[in-house]
Formats: structure tokens, C-alpha cells, sequence
């Protein structure tokens, strides 16, 4: 039988209809029936996940002047596998493959060209760049070779047969020959640049990007900003070494500053080693904060401190942002190192470690005992205790006398006073003024109203900043003996308060409210609102014991030491140590003052021979000089 | 006037080969458009835009095509013959070099493939040879058409472009099966070229197109990957034995995978299988293992249309090029002038052939073959001489042959 014209077409048709169905069926059975086998080979082909650094956040002062920052910093790195492999490029489009010695060399998969065997002598312009020998450069890549040498051989098993252990050495090799080895640190931006840039012609390196943290601060703000280490953090099983802060505001808002890792999924051709990223999710960089300081008021304050062992803190009396936070000594972060084995040294010296020291942040955490500074406290409760009035008079003949009238030589006056008031009292700081009116209100049971009008001027509270140490108990509490509450109302005893604390409750005098202390003004561009809350005490008892402070800097116990000159109002303090050392305090407040708020301020100098005035009413001057005057404000 | 030469120019438009191609074109521009290929150290994904200029080209070649009379193309069809003859052998001497191959003349502004171009020339010459003679009908008679395929075939060989060159074989025989050549003849025409293959495997192939078998075989498990031995290369030792020679075979074939012969065929295949039935999330590593298929968007162009829109995408492509061949089939059917089925049956076999051939191998039912997908690929040579072929249907479906009575060839 023979088929005509059309049957022949048919036949054609028959023919074409078959093959594509035959086309579809084997479709059907990939992409419908073995779908799933082929979706499985697909994610196997992803080499694997990479983690994103997240940049930490900037802490910014009062100006937005950048005060710790991250800097990103190159070292050059080599793969191991890689250099030990023979690399062959293909000469027309720079394709590279790594051969092993016993592999067939193939051809080019983008050209077809057989690739051509590259010579190890392109280390020379490697060298060029690094500013080092070629045998330098050598040398340092055969280091990191042997060294995932030794890894191999210490994880290779022992007692495998040779087959088994050609397969467990390649595997190691596999797995650690191609983790990039550090040879060269700090190399510059041009250099990673170059190599980058340019993979075919550096194959076995690879730059590796590493992320320092840089205290622009410097030893202004050493205590403040803290210090930061490094710390493996993990994403989704990924390790990723970040920065994390250990102490001051790196660590309290460690969580804001950190971000938040993000992570790369990488494909890898299992021919060229190319990589591809087939997902990203991007890393969260941390926040930047902003403190309430400005460096340059931070600067006037650390070198009005000058070389002796103590603080200086200035707030803005109203909305309570820390305007000035010094503490002395302090150190250049790089000289951590150094300043910790002095440290280590004193300590195995002294049998103990050092009161105050470098490393020790003394206006937040730097609790002892305050002194006199506390008597405009104590006169606040006495007179809403109603246990003093303005007109109470009280004969002082230096010795405070107790229940029996036996007199106490411990805690005397320097002089006899003679019958004074609260005003005169504070004037010229009368311990026995104050001691007796403590006494009285044990005796009459108002100690309580007393102590709680000390606990709403903040002492023994926690004033806000981040930086306060986490154990905070006792330092404010009622005493165990009569001695030690009579004693609260001089700040002797077991009492402890830390400049930050004075300079808050000074606030509390000379506005009627007590703020809350804020050292951070913006976290991630969001203000953090100022709180204040009112003491809720009479008008005229503030305004009484104001009028007593502004006459101690003319007429008082800073008197004679420049601070005269300044619409001052101010307290002296010292806290016996035994000796003839003793801590000396001087707090108080300034008003609104040529263009600057309102602020009040303490300053303490640890371990002095010299009386309150005479060693922080020089540090004092120096500080506001620079602060109302060469400002310019 | 005017109206006159206007009405003269009317392009004839034969809607059912015209709509499936539109319809191929713009499957092809979609698959390409966010399509990156590294190109050097940069990876450029502007494929769609290249090769929608290729198509405004083919467009215009084609109007001018289907404009002049089908008969007077064929009339100059041995001038053609001879001037791609020339244009190939000028391509072995002046052609650029690429991928280990001399296939292009570079141009001012474009590459051409007279390759591609000789495909049409070898339907329209043989259209021409074919027409009035009955000699094709011996076995002595088949000498001519087979000298005028085989002398362009061994120019394509040398440059060496095997895919191609393969493609003509379809061509001839569809064209004289349907012309009434004896079956017969044919059928020992094909068995003295199966005795061929051996001897043109070992001494006429390059090493790398010798690989792409071998990758092919290795992945059917028709080969193990070291070249000897079989599927069941545990013969008859029966159970755990047995299991374990296959499980060795199969450590072999992925082993193999990432050798260069059978890389491209197995991600091919990846990225087809994991397209499913409605296509790969793109963010996903079934989406992203299209990136790992070399000559995505050329010759393996298929895997990602399979590969975004999976099965149904595949179908859709399928079903486009069903209905232009039978568009096509069904113009060779009706029309009466020899030359005029010929020219047809001729384009249907160079569309066919080569679609057939391109989606086989990119599924891993034949081996790897450099051949584009008619109107989905990029490459314009190829675009625009699909484009032709498609303009000279429709010149000869808009031109009836009187009818004189019974058919020829019947």
C-alpha cells in the first residue's frame, strides 16, 4: 500500500505529535511527579550561609560630635586549599579552576579553551602591592599552609586504612582548606581594593574585612562610653564575631548599639567555586546614641580635675541632663592593657585592690561618704519635721554631747560657734547644730519624716543614668546604732552617696523638683523625655536654706577661694578617713547664667589633706571659667 | 495611483502561523527579561531588550520576504545556495572565534551565523530541485538532493557547529518522504548512516562534543562515569550486591555531575525539575539553580521558562508551537503547487527538527546540541531566519497555485 500526498503529511504529523508527547511525558515526570527530587538537588547546590555584620552604632555627644565609632579595617587573607591546588586560567576570558595534582585538566566552560597551567610566581606583583619581598610574602603563605597542614594531621584518625584515610584527608581539606587565613593585618583600602577587584589575578587570597571600634572620646569620655570586646554571636547557627560593650554606655545600651546580624545564602558552582548569593537578609545596623554632653564641656571638666583622684559633675538643674561627668584618673582606651597590670601590680602590692582608680568610674558608681554636703538635707527635714524652726538657736562649743551629756570628740567642730541657727549653721557647717536636731528628732520620734525627706532628695536612690552599678543596696539606710542615724544627719557613718547623687539632690534645692538624671539625650534619633518630680516641699524652706548657701562662698567655708566672683550657691563638705586624709566635697547650684541653663554640680577629691574648699574650689573655678567664659556664651 | 502600488504592497498575513509566533516571541522576551548572564566579571540581564531588536530586524526581513512572490525566491534559489555556500566558507576564514567555534561574521553593529541563514537556503534550493522532477524516486536519483544537504553540512561540521549541521537531516528527509522518495531508500540511506556513526564518533567528533555524549550516556546510566561498564554493573549477583553496584552507579553519575561534559545537561535538568508544575520561587534555591545553567539564555533558554513558570509554562510552550505546525502542515496540505508545499513542509521540518532537538536535550532525552529554541532563544541570526521561514509560509499560503485537478506528488 502506498500513501499519497496527504497521507504522508499525516504520517509527518503522526511522527511530530509523537515526539512531543513523548517531550511532555518526560516533563510530566520531572516537574510534576520528580519535582520534589529536583527542588532537593537545587537546595543542595546552595553552598551555604554567610553572616552580615551589622555596624555598631555611633554614640554621638550633645553636638552630634562622633565619640566612638566603627572603622572598617582590611587584612588579607589566603586559602590554603587554594594555593596548594594548581590554578589553570583560561587565557582568552580569565576563567579559574583549581586542579589538584592528580585531576584531568578540562577546558574552559565559558570558552572551551583548554586551560592553560598558571605559574606560582603571580605572588610577585601580590608582594608588589603588600610593600614586601615575593620571599616574604612566600613565606607567610607556606606558614598558614602548614598550619591546616597540622590541623589535618592532629584531626586525621589514627589506624585508617589508606583508602579510608585518602578520603578523611581530602574531606578535612575540604572543610578547612578553604577557610582564609589571616596573613597580612591593616592592609590599606587600595590593596583590598586591587584584590578584590581582581580575583583572577590573586586566586588563592581573599581580603577580609574587619571591624575595629575607634574611641574618637578618647580619655574625656573613657568611663563614660566604656569599652567594648569582641563576642561570638550566633545566627541561626552561624558564628559572627561582634563587638559587644562590657562597661559604661556601651554597655547599657549594648542591645540598642549592637543591631542585629543579617545573613547570605550562597550558591557555589561546583566547578569554578564561583559564588553567587541567592538570599539576603540584610543586617539591622545598632542605633546611634546621643548623650547630653557635649565634648567640649566633658574636656573643660576632666582638665579642671587635673591630676588629682576625684569627680566633677555638672547637671542642668532643671531637666536633670548630665552637662559634665568627669572622673580622674582616667586613661587613653588604647592604654587599657597597660593601666589594668599597673593595676594587677598595686594590688599584689597593697594586699588588696586600690579605693580609686583608673579604671573605676567615680561619678556614678563612686559611692563614699559625703559629709557636711548633706547638712542643707538635713535642714530641710528638720525644718519640715518640725523639729528646728529659722529662729531655733542652738549653743555650739565645738562638742556634740549625747543622751547623757557626755560630750563626743569624734565628730566636733573645728571652733566653737557659738549659738547659731540653721542659717549660721550652714554657713559655717556646725556639726553640733545638726547632730543635736538629729538627736532631738530620735527623741521626739520624727527620725522617720526625717529620713524620708533625705530619701526624696534622692540619697540612696538611683538617679537614672544607665551606668550605676547593679548592686545599689545600703548605702542610704537607717543606721544599726544611735550613734551611726545622729551621725546620717553630718554624712558620717555608714552612709554613702556618690557625686551624682549630690549634684541631683542640689538640683532638688534649688528648683523644688527632683530630675531625673539623663545622660542620653536620643537613642536612634528618638529623645528620651526628661522627668522631674516635685519634693512637694514648702517654697519658704527652700528659699531659706538657698539664701544660707549663697553666703557660704562669700561669708562661710569657701570663702577666700575665688568662688566669690560667681552668682554661687554652695556647700562644702569633708569625710573624715582617718589621718589626715579625708574626701572633700563641694556641691551646689548656679542660675540660669549667660546663655547656659541652670545647673548644679558636685565635685569630690578623694584621699586630701586639704580642706573642702581649698581642694575643689580651684578645680571648681577652672571648670566654670571655661564653661560661662570662653564659651563665649 | 498611490492607492494602487499601496494595494500592491499589502503584506499577507496568514493569522495562524502568525498568532503562535507572536505568541513564542513574546514567551521569549518575558523568559529573558531579568535574565542575568555573567559576561566577564559583570553580570548583564538586558537579553530581553537585545532581542526585542532582533525581532524588530526579523520583522522588516520578513515584510520584505513575504512580499515578493514565493515563486521568484525559488526561482533564485540556486543564487542563494551558492552565495551562503560562500558566505560559509568565508566564515571558516574571516569568522570571529567564540566558545571554541568559527560560526559568526562580525558586521558593523551585529554578528551574523550563515549557518542559520543555509538552513533557509537548503529548504529553497531543495524546494527548487525537488519541484518538477521524479528522479528523487530512485535510489541513484537521491544523490543530488544529498550531495546539495551534505556539502553545507560538512562546511557547518568544520567550524564546528554539530547541532546545526544534525538539523539538516530532518530537513531533507521530511522534505523527500513528503516529495513521494521511496521509503525504502530512504530506509537504507539511514541504515548506512547508522553504520557511520561509530567511525564519525571516534574520528570526526571534537573532544568536546564527544564529552556531551558521554555526558548524555552517563546520565541515562547508559554508561558508568569512568566510560566502562553498564547500568547493572552488578550483574547477576543478585540482592545487597546488586543494590550496592546501583548505588555505586548513581555516586558515579553525580560524580560526573560536576565534570564539564554532563555539568550543563544535569543543571539543566535541576532547573527544569524544579520548576514543579507552577515554577520556582525565585528567591528560592529552585529559582536560583537557574543561575548555575550555562547558556540560559541561548540554547538552554527552555530551563528557564520551565524553571519561572514550570509545567504549565512548558505546555504553553509546547501548545504555541503545536499550533504554528499544524498551521504550517495545513497550508502544505491544501495548497497545490509543488514548490509551494515543499517551501512549507521544508520550514516545517527546519521548525520542528530544531525544537524538537533544543527541548529534547535541555530535558535530558538527547544529548547537548548547540541549538536554539525557535523564537524564545536569544540569538538573532536564528530569529530572524525562523522569522523567514515563518514569512515564507505565509507568502505561500497567501498566493494559491491554480488547481490543474489531482495533486502532485500524489
Amino acid at each position: 500500500m502506498t500513501l499519497g500526498y496527504r497521507g504522508r503529511l499525516a504520517l509527518l504529523a503522526v511522527l511530530a505529535g509523537i515526539l512531543g508527547l513523548a517531550f511532555l511525558s518526560r516533563l510530566f515526570a520531572m516537574q510534576v511527579a520528580g519535582s520534589g527530587k529536583y527542588r532537593k538537588l537545587a537546595r543542595k547546590q546552595i553552598a551555604g550561609a554567610r553572616p552580615l555584620h551589622p555596624p555598631r552604632g555611633r554614640i554621638l555627644d550633645a553636638t552630634g560630635q562622633e565619640l566612638a565609632a566603627e572603622e572598617t579595617g582590611y587584612e588579607l587573607t589566603v586559602r590554603a586549599a587554594a594555593w596548594r591546588s594548581v590554578m589553570h586560567e583560561c587565557q582568552r576570558c580569565g576563567f579559574v579552576r583549581f586542579y589538584t595534582k592528580t585531576q584531568k585538566v578540562g577546558a574552559c566552560i565559558r570558552c572551551g579553551k583548554p586551560l592553560v597551567r598558571v605559574d606560582r610566581s603571580d605572588a610577585t606583583p601580590l608582594a608588589r602591592l603588600l610593600e614586601m619581598s615575593v620571599q616574604e610574602l612566600l613565606d607567610r603563605v607556606e606558614a598558614r599552609v602548614r598550619e591546616v597542614e597540622g590541623i589535618v594531621a592532629d584531626r586525621l584518625g589514627t589506624d585508617l586504612p589508606p583508602r579510608r584515610e585518602e578520603q578523611e584527608q581530602a574531606r578535612l581539606w575540604a572543610d578547612y582548606g578553604w577557610r582564609p587565613r589571616r596573613i597580612a593585618r591593616d592592609v590599606s583600602y587600595e590593596v583590598a581594593r586591587e584584590v578584590e577587584l581582581n580575583p583572577h589575578q590573586y586566586p588563592a587570597f581573599r581580603i577580609r574585612a574587619v571591624h575595629a571600634r575607634r574611641a574618637n572620646g578618647g580619655r574625656d569620655f573613657v568611663h563614660l562610653l566604656g569599652l567594648v570586646r569582641e563576642e561570638t554571636e550566633s545566627v541561626d547557627g552561624l558564628k559572627l564575631e561582634v563587638a559587644a560593650g562590657v562597661s559604661g554606655i556601651e554597655r547599657a545600651f549594648d542591645d540598642v548599639l549592637r543591631g542585629e546580624p543579617g545573613k547570605l545564602r550562597i550558591a557555589r558552582d561546583p566547578r569554578d567555586g564561583e559564588e553567587r548569593v541567592v538570599e539576603r537578609q540584610p543586617a539591622r545596623p545598632g542605633e546611634d546614641v546621643r548623650l547630653t554632653i557635649a565634648a567640649r564641656d566633658q574636656a573643660l571638666a576632666v582638665a579642671a580635675l587635673g591630676g588629682t583622684t576625684g569627680a566633677l559633675v555638672v547637671i542642668d538643674a532643671h531637666d536633670g541632663d548630665v552637662l559634665a561627668a568627669a572622673s580622674s584618673p582616667c586613661y587613653e582606651p588604647g592604654e587599657y592593657a597597660r593601666v589594668l597590670a599597673d593595676l594587677n601590680e598595686q594590688k599584689e602590692r597593697l594586699g588588696r585592690w586600690p579605693k580609686h582608680h583608673a579604671l573605676q568610674d567615680a561619678v556614678f558608681s563612686g559611692f563614699d561618704a559625703p559629709g557636711s554636703i548633706v547638712k542643707p538635707v538635713t535642714a530641710v527635714a528638720a525644718l519640715l519635721a518640725g523639729v528646728a524652726t529659722p529662729e531655733t538657736r542652738i549653743e555650739c562649743d565645738r562638742h556634740f554631747r549625747n543622751r547623757r551629756g557626755q560630750p563626743l570628740g569624734s565628730l566636733k567642730c573645728s571652733s566653737a560657734h557659738g549659738d547659731v541657727c540653721v542659717r549660721d549653721a550652714l554657713i559655717r557647717s556646725c556639726n553640733v547644730y545638726f547632730q543635736t536636731v538629729q538627736k532631738e528628732a530620735i527623741e521626739r520620734g520624727a527620725f522617720d519624716r526625717m529620713f524620708d525627706v533625705a530619701r526624696r532628695f534622692g540619697f540612696g536612690l538611683r538617679t537614672g543614668v544607665e551606668l550605676e552599678p547593679a548592686l545599689f543596696d545600703d548605702t542610704w539606710d537607717p543606721g544599726r546604732s544611735w550613734a551611726e542615724n545622729v551621725w546620717m544627719a553630718i554624712g558620717q557613718g555608714k552612709v554613702r552617696l556618690s557625686p551624682a547623687q549630690v549634684a541631683r539632690a542640689y538640683a532638688g534645692l534649688a528648683t523644688g523638683s527632683l530630675p531625673r538624671l539623663r545622660l542620653v539625650a536620643e537613642v536612634g534619633g528618638r529623645p528620651v523625655p526628661p522627668q522631674r518630680t516635685p519634693l512637694g516641699i514648702d517654697e519658704s524652706v527652700l528659699r531659706l536654706v538657698r539664701e544660707s548657701l549663697a553666703e557660704v562662698a562669700r561669708h562661710g567655708t569657701a570663702a577666700g577661694h575665688g568662688l566669690e566672683r560667681w552668682p554661687i550657691f554652695v556647700k562644702t563638705g569633708t569625710a573624715q578617713l582617718g589621718g589626715t586624709l579625708q574626701n572633700a566635697w563641694l556641691a551646689g547650684f548656679l542660675p540660669a547664667h549667660r546663655g547656659r541653663p541652670a545647673i548644679a554640680f558636685a565635685i569630690v577629691v578623694f584621699d586630701t589633706e586639704l580642706n573642702a574648699a581649698a581642694a575643689c574650689a580651684p578645680a571648681l573655678s577652672d571648670f566654670l571659667r571655661g564653661f560661662y567664659v570662653e564659651s563665649g556664651s | 495611483m498611490r492607492a494602487d502600488v499601496l494595494r500592491g504592497l499589502r503584506i499577507p498575513l496568514y493569522w495562524p502561523a502568525i498568532l503562535p509566533t507572536a505568541g513564542l516571541l513574546l514567551l521569549g522576551l518575558a523568559a529573558l527579561s531579568g535574565l542575568e548572564v555573567r559576561l566577564g566579571l559583570h553580570w548583564v540581564d538586558d537579553w530581553h531588550v537585545r532581542q526585542a531588536i532582533g525581532i524588530a530586524v526579523g520583522l522588516a526581513a520578513s515584510a520584505a520576504f513575504v512580499l515578493v512572490p514565493y515563486k521568484t525566491i525559488i526561482g533564485r534559489a540556486y543564487l542563494l545556495y551558492g552565495a551562503t555556500l560562500l558566505l560559509l566558507v568565508a566564515v571558516l576564514v574571516v569568522g570571529s572565534e567564540r566558545n571554541n567555534a568559527r560560526r559568526w561574521i562580525e558586521l558593523p553593529g551585529f554578528e551574523f551565523q550563515p549557518s542559520e541563514l543555509m538552513k533557509l537556503a537548503l529548504v529553497i534550493t531543495l524546494a527548487r530541485f525537488i519541484r518538477f522532477r521524479s528522479s528523487y524516486k530512485t535510489f541513484k536519483g537521491l544523490f543530488t538532493p544529498f550531495l546539495l544537504t551534505l556539502v553545507p553540512m560538512g562546511l557547518i561540521l568544520i567550524q564546528p557547529d554539530l547541532g546545526t549541521a544534525l538539523l539538516f537531516i530532518p530537513i531533507l528527509f521530511a522534505m523527500l518522504f513528503a516529495a513521494g522518495a521511496r521509503p525504502r531508500h530512504l530506509l537504507l540511506v539511514i541504515l548506512l548512516g547508522a553504520a557511520g556513526i561509530l567511525p564519525l564518533y571516534q574520528w570526526g567528533l571534537k573532544p568536546y562534543q564527544k564529552e556531551r555524549i558521554d555526558g548524555f550516556l552517563v546520565q541515562l546510566g547508559v554508561m558508568s562515569a569512568e566510560g566502562g561498564g553498564g547500568k547493572n554493573a552488578g550483574g547477576d549477583a543478585g540482592g545487597k550486591e546488586a543494590d550496592a553496584a546501583r548505588r555505586k552507579a548513581e555516586a558515579k553519575r553525580r560524580e560526573a555531575m560536576a565534570k564539564d561534559e554532563n555539568y550543563q545537561l544535569e543543571q539543566s535538568k535541576v532547573a527544569v525539575g524544579a520548576g514543579g508544575f507552577f515554577g520556582a520561587d525565585e528567591e528560592g534555591a529552585g529559582g536560583q539553580v537557574l543561575y548555575r545553567v550555562p547558556e540560559r539564555q541561548t540554547d538552554f533558554v527552555f530551563a528557564a521558562v520551565a524553571n519561572r513558570w514550570g509545567f504549565l509554562g512548558g505546555l504553553l510552550v509546547v501548545a504555541l508551537l503545536g499550533w504554528l505546525l499544524v498551521s504550517i502542515l495545513a497550508v502544505a496540505a491544501r495548497h497545490r503547487d509543488p514548490a509551494g508545499r515543499l517551501l512549507c513542509l521544508g520550514v516545517f521540518a527546519m521548525l520542528a527538527g530544531q525544537a524538537f532537538i533544543n527541548l529534547a536535550m535541555t530535558v535530558g532525552l538527547m544529548p547537548v546540541t548547540g541549538l536554539t529554541l525557535p523564537f524564545l532563544s536569544y540569538g538573532r541570526s536564528s530569529l530572524v531566519v525562523c522569522m523567514l521561514g515563518v514569512a515564507l509560509v505565509c507568502n505561500v499560503a497567501a498566493r494559491p497555485a491554480y488547481d490543474f485537478g489531482r495533486g502532485d506528488f500524489d
